[in-house]
């Protein structure tokens, strides 16, 4: 039996993005009705509350000193700059506003923002023991630490702000009038029961691709990003969605600087050779070294933790309060340290897929090419441009939680704006009628195939660092024709319940997304910062162009259009 | 996979890590009020289930060698 809800504003997902903006758009509109839908619970879910932790500010830099260092050393260039420096210039407000919403970020005694640079040294102790750091180092930024049980203040936050919240519904497609936005169709992940939605505006902010490999990252499966692509929305950006952590394969958890510490199994240093004296985070070029070594027979690799330069900051910020008070991130990380360091053997180290594939197309107000469709967080970092050839983290490590931020408080008053003068939706049955069918087939499906059975089968296609990072034209095509077959066998997965219901689901998008990636990256005959071709180790002489994806007649569609460097204030 | 036990006298039925996970991997028990472990094959032994437990109600033991990745498909 289907329940069917009309809201003015309707914010799908709700983790930071998606709360923040909530927020925002009751803010900027009081008046309206503004919904959260989350597929399992608003305030835990996503991965902003998972990681680090840390938030990117500018602290006393400009705008303009940070994208003139992030176009030249992180970007290169193949940037929206008008997106880029909007979100530069966000940043600092960006943090004050989640401490307004949540009171989680770490202060000093004089109650100032308890900040701390990226690659810090420490030179000496205070009398407390706190290490006294010396942050001379070259990045046009800093980053503030939050506690990470933050989402939940928000959640708070936002419900006495009068946000309506739906949990445990998940989104498996968007509606459309006239080529506008009109809604969602989503389910119960419980019961399985329909929820349709009817909006004026929609805000997409449930999170990008990331494969399921990295145990982290696994909620991200990409549901937003394929209903978007159905609904007739943009991309740009695709290739990019290939970011790699360093691992352990004894316990999966990340390291971060593995790279100054990287030997192969001759004993010779093979990472640091690759560093350059500007080296902001984790570089396409050494995960590329480690490909190259482990197929010359050298491997396997290894990680000298205690050479990493970057430990001090890293004990410093994780699992210890040395330097920041984040009780209840202390106790998340000792957790998993303690289970991860207890069962490492030996320091062998590996590239594991993060991914990070997040290309929707979005303007600087964040709104995507459909009407009353705008996104936030991870599912449009690359589609906004504004951090150009590098992927999510973007070589700038606390950028998660910032770009989160930043788009939902772009995204909630733009997507206010649009819903108030919007009409009512009329929301049209029979294309209801053709989702409840896709969605609910696995369930009268006689095949016998399980959904976590094509999720080992796709991981297989996307963690090999020849086909996801240092690309080849041979091993992309036979990487697509696998993604091919593996499409083929979607009719034949089976759902019993629900939960598996919804697996499927994730598996179809997962699929369109490995498609999206492959495509864009064959499209792109260059070389150019996390891009990395084998067969095209040079920049393309075409210039700089973004490849854009769009569904053609249900079709993955690939486009180029040329970066408007003449338009932008900085140029190569 | 990994193992996840619930002390179901020290559970008070407050639902938190049922809500704290991400995955779906504990479903929720509404007439008995304590949770379910559902599909333990698919936890990622991100703790936030125990963490969250004020009663110590909840314990997840990871077994990371059944751990879900492509081990033979690096490169």
């Amino acid at each position: 039996m289907s329940e069917r809800m009309n809201t003015d504003v309707l914010v799908v997902g709700g983790s930071i993005a998606g709360l923040v903006a909530a927020i925002t758009a009751k803010e900027q509109d009081p008046g309206l009705d503004v919904t959260v839908v989350e597929k399992y619970s608003s305030g835990y879910s996503g991965k902003a509350n998972r990681g680090a932790g840390i938030m990117l500010i500018l602290g006393d830099h400009t705008p303009e000193e940070f994208a003139q260092f992030y176009l030249k050393h992180i970007g290169m260039y193949l940037n929206n700059q008008t997106t880029l420096l909007k979100y530069a210039s966000m940043l600092n407000s960006g943090a004050e506003a989640i401490e307004k919403w949540s009171g989680k970020v770490d202060k000093d005694e004089s109650g100032r923002f308890r900040s701390l640079k990226w690659a810090s040294k420490i030179v000496g102790k205070k009398e407390d023991g706190r290490p006294i750091f010396d942050q001379n180092v070259p990045y046009p930024w800093t980053l503030v630490a939050i506690d990470l049980d933050y989402m939940r203040e928000v959640r708070k936050y936002a419900r006495k702000a009068g946000v309506r919240f739906v949990d445990r519904t998940g989104m498996v497609d968007l509606l459309t009038d006239g080529g506008k936005v009109a809604g969602i169709v989503g389910y119960d992940i419980d019961s399985g029961g329909q929820c349709v939605f009817g909006a004026r505006a929609v805000v997409l902010a449930c999170g990008n691709q990331c494969y399921r490999i990295m145990p982290m990252w696994s909620a991200a499966r990409g549901e937003g990003v394929a209903a978007a692509f159905r609904a007739g929305a943009k991309f740009a950006n695709c290739e990019f969605g290939s970011f790699y952590n360093w691992t352990n394969l004894d316990h999966f958890e990340s390291d971060m600087g593995v790279e100054y510490a990287l030997y192969n199994d001759k004993g010779e240093n093979v990472g640091r050779p690759l560093i350059k004296e500007i080296h902001p985070d984790i570089s396409a070029d050494v995960v590329a070294e480690w490909y190259k070594q482990t197929v010359a027979g050298n491997g396997p690799l290894h990680y000298r933790m205690h050479e990493n330069p970057l430990m001090p900051y890293l004990t410093s910020v994780l699992g210890s309060d040395a330097y920041h008070n984040r009780p209840y991130a202390d106790r998340f990380w000792g957790y998993l340290f303690f289970n991860a360091f207890s069962q490492q053997t030996n320091d062998h180290v590996v590239p594991g897929l993060v991914g990070e594939f997040g290309g929707l197309w979005v303007d600087e107000n964040m709104a995507t090419t459909i009407p009353g469709l705008y996104a936030a967080g991870d599912l449009c970092v690359q589609g906004s441009r504004a951090w150009g050839a590098t992927a999510q983290p973007g070589r700038h490590r606390g950028s998660g939680i910032g770009f989160a931020t930043f788009s939902g408080r772009v995204a909630g008053p733009f997507a206010a704006g649009y819903a108030a003068g919007a009409q009512a939706p009329s929301l049209q049955d029979e294309q209801i009628e053709a989702i409840d069918r896709r969605v609910t087939a696995p369930l009268k499906s006689s095949g016998t195939m399980r959904p976590m059975e094509m999720v080992a089968e796709i991981q297989k296609v996307m963690q090999p660092l020849g086909n996801s990072l240092y690309r080849h034209e041979d091993r992309m095509n036979k990487a697509l024709a696998r993604v091919e077959e593996l499409k083929a066998l979607l009719p034949q997965l089976k759902a019993d319940d629900p939960h598996h219901m919804f697996g499927v689901n994730e598996c179809e998008a997962t699929l369109l997304c490995a498609e999206m990636f492959f495509k864009a990256s064959l499209e792109r005959k260059g070389s150019l910062g996390w891009f990395l071709r084998e067969d095209y180790p040079e920049p393309s002489k075409d210039g700089l162009q973004w490849i854009t994806v769009q569904s053609k007649d249900g079709q993955v569609s690939v486009g180029k259009e040329r970066v408007p460097l003449e338009t932008y204030p900085f140029r190569p | 996979m990994n193992t996840i036990i619930v002390n179901r006298e020290l559970c008070n039925g407050c639902k938190r890590c049922f809500q704290a996970c991400f995955i779906d991997v504990i479903k929720w028990d509404a007439d008995a009020k304590r949770p379910v472990i559902a599909y333990p094959e698919e936890c990622v032994q991100c703790m936030f289930c125990e963490l969250n437990c004020d009663q110590g109600a909840i314990k997840v033991h990871p077994k990371y060698e059944s751990y879900l990745f492509p081990r033979e498909s690096l490169v």
